[in-house]
């Protein structure tokens, strides 16, 4: 089986899933918060015990059999996790992380990459005329796999590195991993920022919990009428892009670019909301990244937990480890400080493009915002001091607005490879779209999603400022103004709401 | 907590009030008949309604819609090609429309793919596009004991009147467990086609069924088709060419293995076919 036919497998799975914007899930919410307020506010303990129970069956509802392997893979963590804290022999604690660590990316290699590598051996003892015989599995990825394991993984090591006690209580820890508003897609709270908030009480505050049913409504209405509404033109020009003129495809990459973005930011605010309204504060994973002006600043505001994930678990160990082994000075022809950046970004991003997927065009993907931050990193001090000696300040508006539309263009060239079904079908994408027919009037419909997008983008804009931008908006105004404001969007939401599409990072 | 409780229940309260603003508007103006999905089976309704001295008039699914655009006018033929999500039963309100509306025609051509005759309302969007235009005191009087009893299988059926979910896409989600017995022809299909028969011998009318361009690799899944099932329901005569008459294309011409990319290049055809009878 292909990377392309194990995807539509997924999708198919993923078509019997508790939405996140369903009405199975609404009820379901409902019942878990006045059951978790009222009838298990008593002690933490309860009120923990019943979440990791809400957590299982929420998976569960999924298929019950991958609620074993995540029940599996959380008890080792929390074995390793207290065999790392109680040995004071450094060894040994060396040892059981890297138990931990083979158990846990064993795991994701298995589920995600099996027939990837399998494939990709065969291919390349081909190349040198040996035939071997193709062994592929069948196998179904577990929803959410990818963001359990790296929670786990994040739990060992911050062990293993003593910026954490590791916890005795089993409850605790089984529902650091598997807290159910964060296991399908992030953001990847790690278990030393959870686990504290489930040791303390929580107590019910009406503050949060009105921000958190705000910020829910509009990851709703991100996902619902802006994500899945550009999915219907996306899919369309993406299955057939040979047909339409450059214009058309370009407007189809930014539909996407605009689609992936309300899908996974819609997925973490309600993820985030949800969190709220029990009374727990989820970090924040996206900070209005299209209006970025640089791809490093693109990067601290997209998936944050993501992001900041890899820099702390592989880019910092890698930058540790060169300069350990590395004379300060130059290293070859390039200063010590630019090869280690280098070496370490680049090892980071081809990490980060498989972990979105077991595909060539992902590796691309992450390589490709490698070298733009390359990029970036050399050309920042000769770009200020140009800038500095026009006497262009940096906050000059025509700049940011460059800078903004330069980073955009960046990044929307990079979804190409990110949507595409293999690297001929992107080089293609790409070739169709620097044709002269890119000077043609796109052909996009519905226009109503277009003026949806604007009206998204400018509200976006007025509100980055918050964490979620209506929260700029319900901070003014009389409570009418406020409750129309939230009437509107729900009525936007019913009204537009068109095919109900999957998360599409429910899939990594 | 008790203020929380006591805004949510209040928020809630006003909350039908508040959402039915725009939609009672829309439904007021009519403008929902061109902003919903489907607002091609609106006006198929609205021109079957209209005086026309068109001769000859044309049924079809999407792709005889492609062909022959229910929202140009033609002084050949007059289409109401619409969707075949509608099944006969919206062909056949389509064209009781129209002749009771005092038009008088000479031909009828019936341009489906050979899938659409399969539709026994049963599809997920036959809510959007069938029952929402249709199911409603106008058109409930022509509906068979087997359409009703069809439709209400369909979730929250009775809400479709509801101006919100009138007015927008909104649809609950819904397959059939039915079990299905036939191949080409569905039990509706079979129904309506008979009525439509029966509509063409009393107004004195030429009835001809023909296939719109069919991709090449569903040849197999249509050659499997039961044939019989026209002559077991008495309508051999109308399909007695259909099969013959399908003209398979390359994967390549289709956007989506239904819809042509091209479609004006057989529209020529199909009207020196339509207006040789």
């Amino acid at each position: 089986m292909n990377c392309n036919s194990k995807m539509t497998l997924l999708y198919l799975q993923l078509k019997d899933l508790m939405l996140f914007t369903s009405l199975t899930l609404f009820i379901f919410l409902l019942l878990v918060f006045f059951s978790y307020w009222f009838v298990f506010n008593r002690k933490v303990k309860s009120q923990n015990l019943f979440l990791l129970a809400s957590s299982y069956i929420f998976y569960g509802y999924w298929d019950w059999r991958f609620l074993a392997l995540l029940v599996v893979i959380s008890l080792s963590n929390y074995i390793i996790g207290i065999n790392i804290d109680k040995n004071c022999h450094r060894p040994s604690r060396k040892s059981y992380l890297i138990l931990g660590l083979a158990i846990n990316t064993g795991t994701l290699v298995l589920f995600k990459y099996f027939n990837f590598f399998i494939e990709g051996f065969v291919t390349l003892f081909s190349l040198f005329g040996v035939t071997l015989n193709q062994l592929t599995l069948h196998i179904i990825l577990p929803i959410g796999i990818s963001f359990y394991i790296f929670l786990s993984i994040s739990y060992i090591i911050e062990i293993y590195q003593g910026r954490f006690k590791a916890v005795k209580n089993l409850v605790d820890v089984l529902l650091s991993i598997s807290f159910f508003p964060i296991i399908l897609a992030g953001p990847i709270q790690r278990p030393i920022s959870l686990i504290p908030q489930l040791q303390n009480k929580r107590t019910f505050s009406y503050a949060q919990a009105t921000d958190g049913l705000k910020q829910i409504l509009w990851g709703i209405f991100m996902k619902i009428v802006i994500a899945d509404k550009c999915a219907i033109t996306v899919n369309s020009i993406f299955a057939d892009f040979s047909m339409y003129s450059g214009s058309t495809l370009i407007m189809g990459l930014f539909l996407f670019s605009i689609q992936i973005y309300a899908d996974f930011a819609g997925y973490s605010n309600i993820a985030i909301g949800v969190g709220k309204l029990l009374g727990f504060e989820i970090m924040r994973n996206f900070g209005y990244p299209y209006f970025a002006r640089d791809i490093r600043e693109f990067w601290q505001r997209w998936n944050i937990s993501l992001t900041t994930w890899f820099r702390d678990y592989v880019f910092l160990p890698i930058a540790f480890s060169i300069s350990g082994s590395v004379k300060s000075g130059h290293f070859s022809l390039i200063k010590t400080e630019l090869f280690i950046y280098i070496v370490g970004v680049g090892i980071t991003w081809l990490l980060t493009g498989l972990w979105h997927g077991a595909n060539y065009t992902f590796i691309i993907w992450g390589l490709y915002h490698g070298v733009f931050l390359i990029i970036n990193h050399i050309a920042a001090k000769p770009r200020k001091r140009f800038f500095k000696r026009l006497g262009i300040h940096r906050n000059n508006i025509f700049l940011t607005i460059i800078d903004s539309l330069i980073t955009f263009s960046i990044i929307m060239v990079s979804w190409i490879f990110f949507r595409v079904n293999n690297i001929a079908d992107a080089l293609n994408y790409i070739s169709e779209i620097f044709s002269v027919s890119s000077f043609t009037i796109p052909e996009i419909r519905p226009k109503s999603t277009i003026i949806l997008i604007i009206l998204f983008l400018f509200t976006e804009w007025f509100g980055r400022t918050r964490e979620y931008p209506i929260a700029y908006f319900a901070a003014k105004g009389s409570r009418i103004l406020r409750w129309g404001l939230y009437y509107c969007i729900i009525f936007t939401i019913l009204y537009f709401g068109g095919e109900k599409q999957e998360f599409i990072y429910f899939q990594f | 907590m008790k203020r929380f409780i006591f805004n949510s229940i209040l928020f809630i309260l006003i909350l039908p009030a508040a959402l039915h603003i725009i939609p009672l508007y829309l439904l007021y103006t009519e403008k929902y008949k061109q902003t919903v999905t489907g607002s091609e089976i609106y006006q198929s309704i609205k021109k079957s309604k209209q005086k026309s001295k068109t001769k000859k008039l044309l049924l079809g699914d999407s792709v005889g819609n492609q062909l022959f655009p229910n929202t140009s006018d033609n002084d050949n033929i007059n289409s109401l090609a619409c969707n075949q999500t509608i099944g006969m039963v919206g062909q056949f309100l389509l064209l009781n429309n129209y002749l009771n509306a005092g038009n008088q025609i000479d031909t009828l051509l019936m341009l489906f793919s050979p899938f659409s005759f399969a539709n026994n309302l049963d599809q997920l969007y036959t809510y959007q596009y069938f029952v929402k235009p249709f199911f409603n005191d106008e058109y409930k009087v022509s509906f068979t004991e087997t359409v009703t009893r069809q439709i209400h299988k369909i979730p929250y059926v009775n809400f479709c009147r509801v101006p919100l979910i009138l007015t927008s896409n909104w649809a609950p989600d819904f397959s059939t467990k039915d079990e299905i017995n036939y191949t080409f022809l569905s039990p509706i299909s079979v129904e309506y086609l008979a009525k439509i028969k029966a509509l063409a011998t009393k107004h004195n009318f030429a009835l001809i069924i023909l296939p719109v361009p069919t991709s090449i690799s569903k040849k197999s899944i249509i050659d499997k088709m039961n044939r019989n099932e026209d002559c077991e329901n008495d309508l051999a005569n109308e399909f007695n060419y259909y099969f013959e008459h399908i003209i398979y294309l390359e994967d390549e011409n289709f956007s989506d293995g239904v819809h042509l990319k091209k479609p004006q290049t057989y529209t020529e055809y199909f009207t020196n076919k339509f207006l040789k009878y």
